[in-house]
């Protein structure tokens, strides 16, 4: 028993060495880490952090909270991942270093615990989010624009757009097969329960751009959150769940319009799930992508002047930046931002546990956003959205926040 | 010690000196994989803040070393014993643009490219470019004498340094030469810091030299069946007249590990590849090129890529660029040399350094600014084992002692630091030897500040 606790140590420390022993610490993640912008200490940069896991890995990470603290204060936006050239996969990094220190995780047990209950069991979730839902409306709360957050009890830097009164997995939910000519859409939680009126625009849209679309039931959260949080295991069930029910459906293309979930299920699942996910891995497509390799075209453009977002996991991750730029183009006159792909300060759960550094970070955002003049801002990831509402509210910013599904979908009518 | 650190933070503020166990780990290295863990990390955010600590340190006789951020290649800012690293990174103000001087004020912890960028937007160039641009400080790349991409036509960045605030040990602040173009009022000690490694003086504010920004830049990049042609040509250019800003070097086995690394539709079976860049006004510029693409062609190059604007510019660099990475994929690691030789003696230099290659069975891969006569040799190692790497040491040490035979230079703009100081008297008589080691005890008695660099390691046994 005994021997068997210390080859599976001897496992995962072994793993942790291979993978930073790649780090060069040449230092260019510095050049583009918004939390090192923030803080300007080494071991706010992925090099430093790193550097601790190595550590680690040889089983000498100093005692104490703060290197624990140090590796959770990241967005996992990945854009040193994306800029490395050494190819650091610091994205298996932060979740071996999350999951193997649980126990000294500056996140509370009740958020880990909390959300693997909920986002394993989706009659809890659907029930919780209705008692939102409910209270919301009760509150009087849905006729007035996005309110400061009331779900995540410590965030209260965010805005909470109304709770949907009916989830996109209600409305279109199917157990259907599909062909080549077939698209499986991947909703993810905010999409499912906040903004499903972008979801409806963005499947709307690919069928429009001659797909059929099947949204398969029994897709779960792609599982970031619980990454994030240090579960490794409950990652690990999520994204099997997730193989399971989209690739039952035998579509062409597996889409999300949601910028995270479809770099998760792009970049993440293969590390770990193996091969067959990482073949799937290779049929993902964010929404923007899908559209624009479809050669779809607007019916019209419109009279509006509109400034893009790059949520990291698109423009960085997936190393997308021109899709969604040339589908506003036909749509609507683009105001490119000042540092249009910095990180909106989002980062998932990071926001919620360090709402002033998030806060930080964010500023920048806002004012570039401003100085475009523009009267909306569109992005393609739902985090971004509700980080940006929020902080719009926040900052007395008069710019409307929409989906490029919702954008274009305007268009059309 | 421990009372130093306490004064320390008495005086600068705890958020400003940090014994979090963390950081220290954070600290210990640069881009060298030389480790050594600081008691204490000083965060400064000003000039009085060096000033304090240089003095407080001096008293107690505790090393201080100064580190920007973190990118040197030598091990620079890599503490070689117990003492505090003093963190200029966070004194990143650009103070002034001057474009009727032609100036720039600046702290040691801006990043090359904000200083680039930032001067850029009102049409003027700071030229000095290292690889390591985006990220590295104008304080480590003065401390180093960086020199980067563009240094055939403009030089390095002691080309650019007019003027400098510096601390010294013992916390007195003092200021060398004059924000002009020219000033021969004493000895010129500016230069003397350039390039000190950190090991004089603190330097805490700089006076930069900025020129007109070029209107335009073309490049070509071209493929050789012959390394030897490849060489030639550089010398064929230069002798027909141009000055091209960039003109970059990649050899058979770089070229190799790019290609298996990254999609480019390049031609295979390539033994040497020449990037050229020139820059200048539009109406130079495109002639230039066509001249210049035609001399390629005429010294052997069987294709020429050519970019006109600034997307396929950036297409012809981002090749360039894939050589570090790509032999990091391909190897386990590498021993990166940049010696310097005359240019005339290129041909000669890599005949020499495939014979070393050859007869002491190791692979080695050569690429850079060749007009400069600066090589980046990497003594690539397929294996972590320590073994290996010191096998890989004795190769460079055969490598050091042909380039001084050539009349070239150990390290044209990666330092000594650390990892070269043993081989310092490869190059540097007796004599040469002693008068720097006089300098830096004129300047610094008790050889607190980043003791263990540049001289051997019988300079650390001096200051006790």
């Amino acid at each position: 028993m005994i021997r068997a606790e210390g080859t599976k140590r001897a496992g995962w420390r072994q793993r942790m060495q291979d993978l930073s022993a790649r780090c060069a610490r040449c230092g260019k993640c510095q050049s583009v880490c918004p939390v090192y912008d923030v803080f300007h200490r080494e071991q706010a940069v992925a090099r430093g952090k790193v550097a601790l896991m190595k550590q680690g890995a040889l089983g000498r990470l100093p005692a104490g909270l703060s290197p624990h603290r140090w590796i959770y204060m990241c967005l996992k936006c990945l854009r040193c991942q994306s800029t490395c050239p050494s190819g650091v996969d610091f994205a298996a990094l932060q979740r071996l270093a999350r999951s193997r220190y649980a126990l000294r995780s500056p996140v509370p047990v009740v958020a880990r615990v909390g959300a693997r209950l909920m986002l394993g069991r989706r009659w809890l979730f659907d029930l919780t989010l209705r008692a939102f839902y409910l209270a919301q409306k009760a509150a009087g709360l849905s006729r007035l624009p996005p309110q400061r957050h009331v779900i995540l009890l410590n965030s209260l830097n965010k805005a909470v757009p109304k709770i949907a009164r009916r989830t996109t997995l209600a409305k279109y939910a199917s157990r259907e097969r599909g062909d080549d000519r077939t698209v499986a859409f991947f909703t993810g939680c905010l999409m499912n329960y906040v903004y499903t009126d972008a979801a409806d625009c963005a499947i709307e849209l690919i069928r429009k751009a001659g797909w059929k679309v099947i949204v398969p039931r029994g897709q779960v959260c792609c599982g970031a959150p619980l990454a994030s949080l240090g579960d490794e295991n409950g990652f690990r069930m999520l994204a099997r769940r997730n193989l399971e029910a989209l690739r039952r459906v035998g579509a062409r293309y597996i889409v999300s319009g949601c910028a995270s979930c479809a770099s998760t299920l792009r970049m993440e699942y293969g590390t770990v799930l193996g091969d067959e996910a990482a073949e799937m891995g290779e049929s993902v497509l964010e929404f923007s992508q899908l559209l624009d390799r479809s050669g779809f075209k607007p019916a019209k453009k419109l009279q509006e002047s509109v400034t893009y977002h790059d949520p990291c996991h698109l423009g960085w991750v997936l190393a997308e930046k021109g899709a969604p730029r040339r589908l506003i183009a036909q749509a609507a006159a683009m105001a490119e931002m000042d540092g249009a792909d910095l990180c909106c300060g989002m980062g998932g759960v990071f926001s919620s546990f360090n709402p002033a550094v998030s806060d930080l970070i964010a500023e920048k955002k806002v004012s570039a956003a401003r100085r475009t003049g523009a009267a909306t801002l569109v992005t393609t990831c739902p985090g971004c959205m509700m980080q940006i509402e929020g902080q719009f509210l926040k900052h007395h910013a008069d710019i409307k926040v929409e989906h490029l599904a919702q954008l274009l979908a305007r268009s059309e009518r | 010690m421990d009372d130093l650190i306490l004064r320390l933070k008495r005086a600068l503020g705890t958020e400003c000196v940090s014994t979090d166990p963390a950081e220290l780990v954070a600290y210990a290295y640069d881009a060298t994989g030389l480790e050594g863990r600081p008691r204490a990390v000083a965060h400064a955010l000003n000039t009085r803040d060096v000033s304090v600590l240089l003095a407080l340190a001096d008293e107690a006789r505790v090393p201080v070393y100064p580190r920007g951020a973190g990118s040197g290649l030598t091990g620079g800012s890599v503490p070689s014993q117990e003492g505090i690293v003093l963190d200029l990174s966070g004194m990143r103000r650009i103070v002034s643009i001057e474009p009727e001087n032609l100036t720039a004020v600046v702290e040691p912890g801006v990043v090359v490219a904000e200083l680039q960028k930032a001067v850029e937007k009102v049409g003027l160039f700071y030229p000095p470019d290292p690889a390591s641009s985006d990220f590295a400080t104008i304080g480590g790349t003065i401390a180093e004498c960086a020199g980067g991409l563009r240094a055939f036509k403009y030089g390095v960045t002691r080309d650019y340094v007019l003027s400098l605030e510096a601390v010294l040990p013992g916390g007195v602040m003092f200021r060398t030469g004059t924000a002009t173009m020219k000033n021969v009022t004493g000895y010129d000690l500016t230069r003397l810091l350039v390039g000190s490694e950190g090991t004089l003086a603190v330097i805490t504010q700089a006076t930069l030299k900025l020129i007109p920004l070029p209107e335009s830049a073309a490049a070509a990049l071209a493929f050789f069946k012959s390394e030897k042609e490849a060489i030639e040509s550089v010398n064929r250019i230069v002798a027909a007249g141009f000055h091209p800003r960039a003109l970059e070097f990649i050899d058979k086995n770089t070229y190799e590990a790019v290609y298996g690394h990254e999609k480019f539709d390049y031609p295979p079976g390539v033994e040497g590849t020449l990037l050229v860049e020139v820059d200048g006004p539009k109406c130079y510029v495109g002639g230039a090129l066509d001249s210049i693409v035609e001399l390629l062609r005429a010294g052997g190059a069987f294709k020429v890529a050519e970019a006109r604007d600034a997307p396929s510019r950036e297409e012809l660099w981002r090749f360039r660029k894939a050589v570090s990475p790509a032999l990091l994929s391909r190897w386990a690691a590498r021993v990166n040399e940049d010696i310097c030789v005359p240019r005339s003696r290129l041909v000669e230099t890599f005949a020499a350094l495939h014979r070393i290659g050859l007869e002491q069975g190791v692979e080695i891969a050569n690429f850079g600014h060749l007009g400069d006569g600066n090589i980046h040799v990497n003594i690539l190692l397929k294996t972590h084992e320590s073994v290996e790497r010191e096998h890989a040491h004795q190769v460079a040490v055969l490598i050091f002692k042909e380039t001084v035979r050539v009349g070239g230079t150990l390290s044209g703009e990666h330092g000594i630091g650390m990892t070269k100081a043993a081989f310092l008297d490869i190059e540097l008589s007796k004599t040469v030897l002693e008068l720097m080691r006089s300098v830096k005890r004129l300047f610094d008695p008790k050889g607190i500040l980043n003791p263990g660099k540049v001289f051997p390691m019988e300079s650390r046994g001096e200051r006790e």
